[in-house]
């Protein structure tokens, strides 16, 4: 992965648009007496080319029959001697199963055994690998991504083999395009991973797929960007979220100033053959993952040209309903005990007041206490807490009036604290102040604290 | 025909001839370009059916005669060379050997640095930054001319930037390189 450098996409664009006007010299007048000149001149020429025509009436026939003749000279002799190759070629197979006494099958066999011990080795150095990541989540307490940008925590590169996990994945023109300019030990950070989470939910009369986020924690190269971050949650072996995007997806390209994400597939992708389970949840997944990093618009392309067949939705250029815009939170618990939080858009939470405008924090954290009828998630803030606000420039407290709750464990203190969390994290709130009785019950946060607002919603246990 | 020819050249005439010239980058070249765009729309003009606005439509006809320009040059130097290149390397070769323009030269580094960077890119590329910055033209505009999904545009233009990215970057390390030699 290349350093960055001083060329971004702001500066060519500005440099773009600093391209001079260049002007014709010459005068209306003049361009018309050219332009007339030239007509004159291609009506005269089409004039004598039809009388060359006609003249020339029996040349193209008679030069096009004696190529023909000349062609099927030429064809002939090569025909005879790729069927002699063909025969030869057959002959020599089978003579040599017949020699070995054995199917070729078995070679085949032989090949896979390399691979998959291949494979072995690959994810005993992955795991190896976990390990030591999961170490530095535990002690980082979750990394957050931060409005569509990604937050970067510098650390001192201790070895290349940290990042095996992410460079066996990463793309393959990052070879070609992405080698390092000096080969200096580029530094890594840790930032967190968005994970799809799919679950299968009842929803009225049936089932269907819903997906939710958690967070992991991973090395990554200093220089990676939220592209890089995202294609790797999509197409990691490590995360099982239902669908693999692996060998499939090539690339991300993010363009932020127009809300628009390009996922690009290799030819041999087969998302034309997905069922239609696995249809809905990589659909949830992908609206869901780009919605939350703030994109509206995401393109799917093959090897650049739009257009995707996906599953029996057939060929689809652009991914529907992509919502970037959210208003607060709610709570899943997953049947492994987990607790995840749904955005309301995913949910379908109301998310505008009645007159269709947008919820005001306030309003989100009131709206965050109850839940549509027959809902499969739960609310995320209990019905009987008061909430008061007092926005900041570019940062907010929460004051917490009474403690009528009936949380019983530090965990369900947490998951209410994180809830706010997120719900401010679409407001442009850069930081979150909590304040007020229940402080006590947790160690997560304290009275007062500062805390940096986030969008990525992170599991709890 | 004159006065059609006087309505078209006071709305586009500097627009157009600004979009040929930084497509063949020779001032000479787009003179007779935009001549012969003129010729095809205004032979065609009674056949133009209203499809596409006005505007695309003769950005498109000045697209295909540019192109076509740009390829029979390719061919004409293939032959002399006796050799066979892909398109998009004999276009570029042909163009680095172009003086900046006298325009250019006046401008910023880095403004010569891009227009010499952009010449790296593919024909698809340069169509897109051409139309989109320099003659900003909307995104469902320049899919008119092209004949494009806007979704197409899109991508090429995000493709185009981080190809003139990577040549920009390129550039910037070789002329350090040298300098530190």
């Amino acid at each position: 992965m290349s350093k960055r450098s001083n060329w971004d996409d702001g500066k060519i664009e500005e440099s773009l648009k600093q391209f001079p006007a260049v002007k014709d010299n010459r005068s209306k007048d003049e361009l018309f007496q050219s332009i007339q000149n030239q007509l004159d001149t291609t009506t005269t020429n089409k004039r004598n080319d039809l009388r060359k025509k006609k003249k020339r009436a029996w040349y193209y026939p008679a030069a096009a029959a004696a190529a023909a003749v000349f062609l099927i000279i030429l064809v002939l002799p090569s025909l005879v001697s790729n069927e002699q190759q063909q025969m030869t070629t057959e002959n020599y197979n089978a003579g040599d199963m017949a020699g070995n006494g054995e199917p070729a099958g078995n070679n085949t066999a032989a090949v896979m055994d390399e691979a998959n011990s291949m494979e072995e080795s690959l994810n005993e150095s992955a795991s190896n690998n976990n390990e030591e990541v999961y170490t530095a989540e535990n002690e980082n307490g979750g990394m957050p991504a931060n409005n569509g940008e990604v937050n970067n925590y510098a650390v001192e590169n201790e070895a290349a083999e940290t990042n095996e996990g992410y460079n066996n994945n990463n793309r393959e023109e990052n070879e070609e395009e992405e080698l390092p300019v000096e080969e200096e030990a580029e530094q890594s950070s840790y930032v967190t991973v968005p994970v799809p989470r799919t679950m299968e939910v009842a929803t009225g009369n049936y089932r269907s797929g819903k997906v939710a986020f958690t967070g992991v924690v991973r090395e990554f190269p200093e220089s990676a960007g939220l592209d890089d971050i995202l294609f790797y949650s999509l197409t990691s072996e490590e995360f099982n979220w239902g669908y693999s995007l692996q060998g499939q997806l090539q690339d991300i390209d993010l363009m932020p100033d127009e809300n628009t994400a390009v996922l690009d597939f290799s030819e041999d992708h087969r998302l034309m053959s997905l069922a239609s389970e696995q249809e809905n949840i990589l659909r949830e997944t992908l609206r869901e993952i780009f919605g939350l990093y703030g994109f509206s618009t995401v393109i799917l392309t093959v090897n650049g040209d739009p257009g995707v067949d996906f599953g029996q939705a057939g060929p689809i250029e652009e991914l529907e309903d992509v919502t970037p815009v959210n208003r607060g939170y709610y709570l899943y618990k997953h049947e492994n005990g987990e607790s995840l939080f749904i955005r309301g858009a995913a949910a379908g939470e109301e998310m505008t007041d009645d007159s269709g405008n947008l919820l005001s924090f306030e309003d989100t954290l009131e709206k965050m206490k109850s839940v549509n009828d027959g809902a499969w998630y739960s609310p995320a803030i209990p019905e009987e807490l008061e909430l008061e606000t007092s926005p900041g420039d570019n940062e907010i407290t929460v004051t917490i009036e009474n403690e009528n709750s009936q949380f019983e464990t530090a965990a369900e203190y947490d998951l209410l604290f994180e809830s706010v969390i997120l719900a401010a994290s679409d407001f442009n709130f850069e930081y979150i102040t909590f304040e007020g009785v229940l402080l006590d019950s947790t160690e997560s946060f304290e009275d007062g604290e500062k805390i940096k607002v986030r969008n990525l919603p992170l599991a709890s246990q | 025909m004159r006065e059609e020819f006087d309505r078209l050249y006071d709305t586009y005439h500097h627009t157009l001839f600004q979009y040929l010239f930084y497509m063949v980058r020779n001032r000479e070249v787009a003179e007779e370009l935009v001549q012969e765009v003129y010729i095809k729309v205004l032979n065609s003009y009674k056949s133009f059916e209203g499809k596409s606005s006005e505007k695309t439509w003769l950005y498109s006809v000045a697209k295909h005669v540019g192109i076509d320009y740009i390829r029979s040059q390719g061919r004409k130097k293939r032959k002399w060379e006796g050799k066979q290149y892909e398109w998009s390397e004999r276009e570029f070769e042909l163009r680095d050997q172009a003086p900046l323009p006298d325009e250019l030269a006046v401008r910023k580094d880095e403004v010569q640095e891009v227009y010499k960077a952009l010449a790296d890119c593919t024909e698809d590329q340069q169509q897109v930054i051409l139309l989109r910055y320099i003659q900003s033209l909307s995104v469902s505009e320049a899919a008119e001319v092209l004949g494009w999904t806007e979704s197409k545009v899109k991508t090429t233009q995000h493709r185009a930037l981080k190809a003139l990215r990577k040549r920009l970057e390129e550039k910037s390390t070789s002329k350090l390189k040298e300098a530190s030699e």
